[in-house]
């Protein structure tokens, strides 16, 4: 921990602003990354289009 | 030097991170749109997820296994490189958030009584503990326990044969060769694409003329356990009640009723199943850490381990609230999503190839 460069102390602390904010949200009701949404926003429709409305 | 692993550790981890999500889940997956012929669906996926990881591991023997994260900075410089590699991340750590869902969600069903972020804040504490031992510790701890593991396996497929009715499997093919082309295709992305990820840890592997050969053989032998299982339910089951059951293969193994002693050993699939999660889990948890201590230039990757832990859990929340909205997503977007994430890894090994190729021959010229 003593031994940060600099490139590792931008990971380190982005990576905590990362989770905290995360976390936060969570525990105020907010999906502050909501990945899975955004994925199936891009994917969902290729899928329909391959095979058909899921049943 | 801690995660150092051998050839052998490299195919018991490879094997169990393809059985981990889809140990339970495969049968449900493609006997939902396959029905009588999941089976099939399954051997294809197999074979297909096979044909890709044999053109992964061309280029990364090509490459002489260097770490992936080192191959994307030379394919694409300092900047560009590190953001791809971010988005290499953020891949494993939803997948790796998805995985931790797949324990709460299985655990949530066979002890209701307990809340989900108990088995949460278990997983994720095991898979922290996992990646600061590193690899070295893991490779070992699953090449033990995998030997008992697959014993057990094979003991109840060795028990179900009596109970399987061919009559289940009829008619062949009675809507076509569509639904079984769909579920193979949702098996793919769940276990086969997203190895594209191991391609990480093949650096750690001491022998590396022996990755090839152990890596595709631990695909066969997990895809065989996975196909073993869905043949399993679809036989003893039925396909009508693999496609209503959360889990078929936990509660496949109600039905083995060997003597009064060996009988009712569900429970004991469960075991399996939350260990090779563990598995999974800590290999994920491990590859993240791998890749920001690469971003970050740093020695270790200790430091990165609560943060990540932390984030994990809360995506573990986010992602989705039940196993029916999980297996929905999993089934439309998957495949896609990882066919994806391996068409970009396929295309930075490329480019990195070409690119050490013209450094060697300015190397040579000069």
């Amino acid at each position: 921990m003593n031994n940060l460069n600099k490139s590792n102390k931008w990971v380190f602390g982005c990576l905590w602003v990362f989770s905290l904010t995360l976390l936060i949200g969570y525990s105020m009701g907010y999906n502050l990354f909501p990945i899975t949404k955004w994925i199936s926003t891009i994917f969902e429709p290729i899928h329909i289009s391959l095979f058909g409305e899921p049943k | 030097m801690k995660n150092n692993i051998t050839h052998l550790q490299l195919f018991f981890i490879t094997a169990n991170f393809i059985i981990g999500s889809s140990l339970l889940l495969a049968p449900l997956i493609t006997g939902s749109v396959a029905h009588e012929d999941a089976w099939l669906s399954m051997i294809l996926a197999v074979v297909t997820g096979l044909l890709f990881n044999v053109l992964m591991l061309f280029l990364m023997k090509k490459l002489n296994y260097q770490s992936l994260f080192d191959i994307i900075d030379q394919a694409y410089g300092k900047w560009l490189g590190t953001l791809v590699n971010l988005v290499l991340l953020v891949f494993t750590f939803h997948l790796c958030a998805l995985v931790v869902g797949n324990t709460d969600d299985f655990m949530v069903v066979v002890k209701p009584d307990t809340a989900p972020y108990f088995y949460q804040f278990i997983m994720i504490a095991l898979a922290m503990y996992g990646a600061a031992s590193g690899l070295k510790s893991l490779g070992k701890t699953n090449e033990a326990m995998s030997l008992l593991f697959y014993t057990i396996i094979f003991l109840s497929i060795i028990l179900l044969i009596p109970k399987v009715e061919f009559q289940n499997f009829k008619p062949y093919l009675y809507h076509g060769w569509k639904p079984v082309i769909q579920g193979g295709y949702n098996s793919l992305g769940v276990p086969f694409l997203e190895l594209i990820l191991m391609t990480a840890i093949f650096t750690f592997v001491k022998e590396k003329n022996k990755i090839r050969r152990y890596y595709l053989m631990s695909i066969l032998f997990g895809g065989s356990i996975l196909t073993a299982f869905v043949v399993a339910a679809i036989g003893v089951e039925g396909a009508f009640m693999v496609q209503r059951e959360t889990y078929p293969t936990y509660s496949l193994m109600r039905d083995i009723h060997a003597t009064v002693v060996f009988e009712r050993i569900e429970i004991v699939m469960g075991v399996i199943w939350i260990f090779v999660l563990f598995v999974k889990i800590t290999t994920l948890f491990t590859i993240i850490l791998l890749g920001l201590q690469h971003i970050g230039r740093s020695n270790g990757y200790n430091a990165y381990l609560l943060p990540l832990g932390i984030a994990i859990w809360t995506l573990t929340n986010l992602t989705h609230e039940n196993i029916v909205e999980n297996a929905a997503f999993t089934s439309q977007n998957w495949t896609l999503y990882s066919f994806t994430i391996y068409l970009l890894v396929i295309l930075s090994l490329l480019i990195g190839l070409v690119k050490q190729k013209k450094g060697g021959q300015q190397q040579n010229s000069g």
